[in-house]
């Protein structure tokens, strides 16, 4: 890890004076991850998080330099974390409870419920293309969790489906009083 | 008496009507989740090229004395405390004894 560390500082300072241009300063991160000693770190697994803590600090003082540079890490970590849904979606449709998977869908952005709907449907398509032809393909989203999450994803969707596969049975029920 | 309406899926319902009237086009999801990935990915891709492409033009000289004197002190650090797995011994401080 000293040297990649060291490179890394190779590359900021000789030394004597730091570095101040913000174009090569903005190529060493990236410069960094394919440099051996780094990736050598990473794929051993014995990554500390000094490397990540250091890049980071970098990344700030460029942000201080420009807002631009500012708003444009913003936006790439907004659009990783709309990325990262299409996997929480795919999660949701396997395991875990409406509780958890509704709210979590509405703190995403309307990309990332895009995303989010993307992963999710994903196994369930999977799953009815591997139903026999003689069973019934519906029989798997016939439970409460899919009814509530399909009612929160896609409520167009999910109304016409009620419209056509629900009918109302009404219970009676004796009242006691 | 009184009454509760609730509603339950039914099979029989279920085999006899589909979502969608008889001769709409039937929607399928249009990418899988995999495509949609691969397509978000480029997309933030392209994004962030031309997004830190332009900010080179408008930056300020940037200050990174923080990171290099941090980066220094740590390796200062390092040195000094070495153990076997960084190729050092059990104590590195080599002390003098005579």
């Amino acid at each position: 890890m000293a040297a990649a560390l060291a490179h890394i500082r190779s590359r900021l300072t000789n030394g004597k004076a730091n570095m101040n241009d913000f174009a090569a300063a903005q190529r060493v991160p990236r410069r960094s991850c394919g440099h051996g000693a780094i990736r050598g770190t990473i794929r051993s697994g014995k990554q500390s998080p000094v490397i990540p803590g250091v890049l980071r600090e970098l990344d700030g003082s460029l942000e201080d330099a420009s807002q631009g540079f500012r708003q444009a890490n913003r936006n790439f970590a907004q659009a990783s974390r709309d990325i990262d849904a299409v996997s929480h979606g795919r999660a949701a449709a396997t395991r875990g409870r409406t509780e958890d998977t509704i709210p979590a869908l509405g703190r995403l952005t309307a990309e990332g419920q895009q995303a989010f709907r993307s992963g999710y449907v994903d196994p369930l398509i999977a799953n009815t293309q591997g139903i026999a032809l003689s069973a019934s393909k519906a029989r798997p989203l016939l439970n409460d969790a899919f009814a509530a999450e399909a009612e929160a994803m896609a409520p167009t969707f999910a109304a016409r489906v009620h419209e056509g596969v629900v009918c109302r049975c009404v219970i009676r029920r004796a009242d006691r009083g | 008496m009184a009454e509760g309406l609730i509603t339950v899926p039914c099979q029989s319902t279920l085999r006899m009507r589909t979502p969608f009237p008889r001769g709409e086009p039937e929607r399928v999801a249009p990418d899988t989740a995999a495509q949609t990935e691969r397509r978000l990915t480029a997309a933030r891709e392209a994004a962030a090229d031309a997004e830190y492409g332009a900010v080179r033009a408008d930056a300020k000289p940037v200050e990174i004395s923080n990171s290099s004197t941090r980066l220094t002190r740590r390796l200062r650090h390092m040195e000094l405390v070495r153990t076997p797995a960084n190729g050092g011994g059990a104590c590195s401080h080599q002390v003098a004894t005579d």
